[in-house]
């Protein structure tokens, strides 16, 4: 234990303690004789001169004795780990908590179960004063250290499986001196081990079927229709028959009986088009399988099967195709002198045209001209350069505007309560507002020809998230178990038990760790994300490739004598020791 | 501490009987005495000649003078006088340490030299001072008023501080024949002593300074830690004795010493340095002598 391991009323007390000692040592001497002398003048001037040296000495000596004692005890309670060039006390611990660890045994235990009990068993024998350096390949440990035995143990304890990256041997820890070093692994996702490592194994070849791949896609010809597509890994020795069952939002769940040859996989089709808009969770029934992270799935059904939008132009190919291309898009081209609102769109987008009154349908305005609906504009500016984007507003999600280049735009005059500004020029004036009248709008005070925007990469995108936006659509990802990053900075995540999910924001960036397959909900203002987890790793599956051995039954204990006394014991003593050199020189008059 | 007596022995009084008090320069005593005077009288010592005077001792004319000059000449003689003494005792809290205690020893010196002065006709004053004239005793003449001095002497008891100077001042502040000082004291005075013995000096006194020294006051004997406490002030000093220290002490002790002597002697007084272990008889027949105060 080191002298930050005790307890704080422990510390707290054995300084209290040790002050009380000092004291009652300092009263315990002896008073010094008084003797009646005829006079002091002669004694006054011989103790003057000697003073005037010895004091100083004598001084400086005290000062060096307490400056002594109070480092030692400083040093001591930091609890210092002294090198030691030969690494006899110190043992190198490597636990791997990847995710084919959470693969359950015949014992019934886990894989990091066993793992952990073998590390028990290992450090059962170690000496009291033997430092242990305990690492994990997931890197939950972020800085490895070397410890005493019982705090590495605590760590030990607080060690679990993690998702959600490639798992390794850390550095810091190959590159420890220490006298016997150890990894204890299945040998699944951690190969190539270093061989100055013993491994421990805890490798045990089980059953195990699960989903690799899901995806829930519109038939292409056909966008009415979506199927789902399914892949089925078998790490087993033994071809598998499983169930596989599809459930989703109003209709009955979808039933197979799935067929998976040993060590292969199985494709499956399957057509969702039955259920209503909203997740659907893919799941697998069997019986001895080792690994149930793998046994479901989870995907997103759009709600909305088909965009109707009504595009008004007097002509831009590129506009039109570039709707056409998107998802579910049902587009009908109208010049301006055709429209009429019928309240037969879901989406309009009027290119260099507004009309009079606001639509009853959301729409995307492409330098539209002025309209008593629309705010006023501007006169035209030449080649305004943007300053600034709302990343974060769900129209721009993933896009940059960094080369962005408008060679002429319109842009809006003044600022009102219900407009929202997406895209700023250095001038200050607005190249992209948003605002609600009737419904939302979007309006870009530029033309597409008038700009690089419609050449750009994001392009398509930005499309997307105005479907998306306008529509209704909620906005789906597709997110693998582990950390997930959100491009936002604040947000509220309900996790699949319906509990807030513990996030921090780093660097602009919000994370939370997915710990179990389901669908995830990000709550901003304005905007509702669903991420839909799913292990979906081949690897992870196939819990059974692995080169090494079968568990080790038994481990041998470690045998290393380690340190008699901790550093800080040691560090503490020799205070101690100095502090009674203190006390005995100051009684006899040496010090001050 | 219990105060030794001074009785002396009849053997040691017929030996100061034999002595007297020596002053190295003509005394200035207003009765006649044993001690050579600027007066001219009718002394044993010829010193001049004068012309006869109506009125003058016919006593004295220089009768061989008148017959080979046939003048009236008169002979002129060194008149003698007494010799004021002064024995100035310290009887401060200073001098009750040792054994013999300082002060006993120095009240048995004074006592001595008393004695002799009176057995000498010489008029013979005592000042028992510490931070001033403590008490005194009026000039006194003649073998008869020894028990008198005695019994001052016997009378006075260690008290107060040091101060020379304020004693000096005090005591010669009122009008006093020039004469011969003694002081029998440690002179361990913080105010310093060259300034009091400066006091003495414009009065033209003649002074010997009897400087007692007890042997524990010169070499210690003591160790170890120790709180020193002042007899005279009461202030205490806490201290670690060493060796080494007590060495630098004695130095500074003897050092002490020699300037005290150094002092009178530049000045041309007497100054003998009396250790109280010293057999007292042989200091004061032995080495006040060779000093010069007694012959």
């Amino acid at each position: 234990m080191s002298g930050l391991g005790m307890f704080p009323l422990i510390v707290v007390a054995a300084a209290l303690g040790a002050g009380l000692l000092v004291f009652m040592l300092y009263l315990l001497r002896p008073p010094a004789r008084r003797l009646l002398i005829p006079s002091g003048l002669i004694w006054d001037r011989v103790l003057r001169a000697g003073r005037r040296s010895d004091d100083r000495l004598r001084w400086l000596l005290s000062l060096l004795l307490a400056a002594a004692i109070a480092a030692l005890i400083a040093v001591a309670a930091v609890g210092p780990a002294l090198p030691d060039a030969s690494g006899n006390d110190r043992v190198l611990v490597i636990v791997d908590n990847s995710p084919t660890m959470a693969t359950r045994t015949s014992g019934g235990d886990t894989r990091f179960d066993r793992a952990r009990q073998l590390v028990l068993e290992l450090l059962d024998g170690a000496g009291p004063g033997v430092r242990v350096m305990l690492a994990d390949t997931m890197r939950q440990i972020e800085i490895p250290a070397f410890e005493p035995r019982e705090a590495a143990l605590k760590r030990l304890r607080g060690l679990e499986v993690s998702f959600g990256q490639r798992p390794d041997i850390p550095a810091p820890a190959l590159a420890a001196a220490a006298g016997a070093r150890y990894v204890v692994t299945d040998g699944v996702q951690l190969r190539d081990l270093p061989a100055e490592l013993n491994v421990l194994s805890v490798f045990e070849p089980v059953e195990n079927v699960g989903i690799t791949a899901f995806a829930i896609e519109a038939v292409p010809g056909a966008p009415h229709r979506y199927e789902a597509f399914l892949e089925i890994g078998n790490a087993g020795s033994s071809p598998r028959d499983v169930t596989l069952t599809l459930a989703g939002v109003g209709a009955e769940r979808v039933e197979r009986e799935v067929a998976v040859p040993a060590r292969s996989s199985s494709r499956e089709l399957i057509d969702v088009s039955a259920f209503d808009g909203g997740p659907v969770r893919a799941s697998l029934m069997m019986s001895g399988d080792g690994l149930s992270v793998d046994d479901s799935a989870y995907g997103f059904l759009p709600m909305r099967r088909t965009v109707r939008t009504i595009l008004v132009t007097r002509s831009n190919p590129y506009l039109e195709k570039s709707l056409a291309a998107q998802p579910r898009m049902r587009l009908t081209v109208i010049p301006p002198d055709q429209y009429a609102d019928r309240g037969n769109a879901d989406l309009y987008v009027f290119d260099r045209y507004a009309p009079d009154a606001a639509p009853l349908a959301p729409a995307l305005l492409v330098r539209p001209g002025s309209a008593a609906w629309l705010p006023d504009q501007g006169a035209e500016i030449a080649e305004p350069a943007v300053a600034s984007w709302d990343g974060a507003h769900p129209l721009l999600e993933n896009i940059s505007l960094r080369d962005l280049y408008v060679e002429k735009a319109a842009p809006v005059r003044g600022q009102a309560d219900n407009l929202h500004t997406l895209v700023a020029s250095r001038g200050g004036t607005s190249l992209m507002v948003t605002g609600q009248s009737a419904r939302r709008w979007v309006s870009l005070a530029f033309a597409l020809e008038d700009s690089n925007f419609a050449l750009d990469a994001g392009f398509p995108v930005f499309l997307n998230n105005v479907i998306n936006w306008m529509v209704g659509e909620p906005d789906v990802r597709a997110e693998a178990l582990g950390m997930v990053y959100l491009p936002r900075t604040a947000a509220r995540v309900i996790g699949v038990d319906g509990a807030d999910v513990n996030t921090v924001s780093v660097a602009g960036e919000l994370r939370f760790r997915a710990v179990q397959p389901g669908i995830y909900t990000v709550v901003a203002p304005g905007a509702r994300t669903r991420i839909a987890v799913s292990l979906l790793d081949t690897y992870v599956t196939d819990v059974n490739a692995s080169s090494l051995p079968e568990t080790t039954a038994a481990v041998a204990q470690v045998s290393l004598p380690g340190r008699v006394l901790d550093p800080w014991v040691l560090l503490l003593s020799v205070a101690l020791l100095l502090l009674g050199i203190e006390w005995l020189t100051y009684n006899r008059r040496v010090t001050v | 501490m219990s105060q030794q007596s001074i009785v002396f022995s009849e053997e040691f009084l017929r030996q100061l009987e034999h002595l007297a008090l020596a002053a190295s320069r003509p005394v200035a005593g207003h009765l006649r005495g044993q001690h050579r005077s600027r007066r001219t009288g009718s002394g044993m010592v010829f010193t001049d000649y004068r012309p006869y005077s109506p009125g003058d001792d016919t006593r004295n004319l220089d009768w061989g003078s008148y017959l080979r000059l046939d003048r009236l000449v008169l002979r002129l003689f060194e008149e003698e006088a007494d010799l004021p003494v002064y024995i100035f005792v310290d009887a401060s809290r200073s001098m009750d340490f040792g054994r013999p205690s300082k002060f006993d020893f120095a009240r048995r010196f004074s006592a001595a030299l008393a004695y002799i002065g009176l057995v000498n006709h010489d008029r013979v004053s005592m000042v028992a001072f510490a931070d001033g004239v403590m008490e005194e005793m009026p000039a006194r003449r003649g073998k008869n008023q020894v028990w008198r001095t005695l019994h001052f002497l016997e009378r006075i008891k260690p008290a107060g501080r040091t101060s020379l100077q304020s004693a000096f001042r005090s005591f010669f502040g009122g009008r006093r024949t020039r004469g011969l000082v003694i002081i029998a004291s440690d002179f361990l005075d913080r105010e310093g002593f060259e300034s009091s013995f400066q006091v003495i000096r414009q009065f033209r006194h003649e002074v010997f300074a009897v400087h007692v020294v007890s042997p524990e006051e010169l070499t210690p004997q003591f160790g170890d830690e120790l709180v020193l406490v002042d007899s005279e002030e009461g202030s205490a000093t806490e201290v670690r004795v060493t060796d080494d220290l007590l060495a630098s002490y004695r130095e500074a002790f003897l050092q002490y010493c020699g300037e005290i002597e150094g002092f009178c002697r530049s000045h041309g007084w007497g100054y003998v340095r009396a250790s109280t272990d010293a057999p007292f008889e042989q200091i004061l027949l032995r080495a006040l002598r060779e000093q010069g105060l007694l012959r």
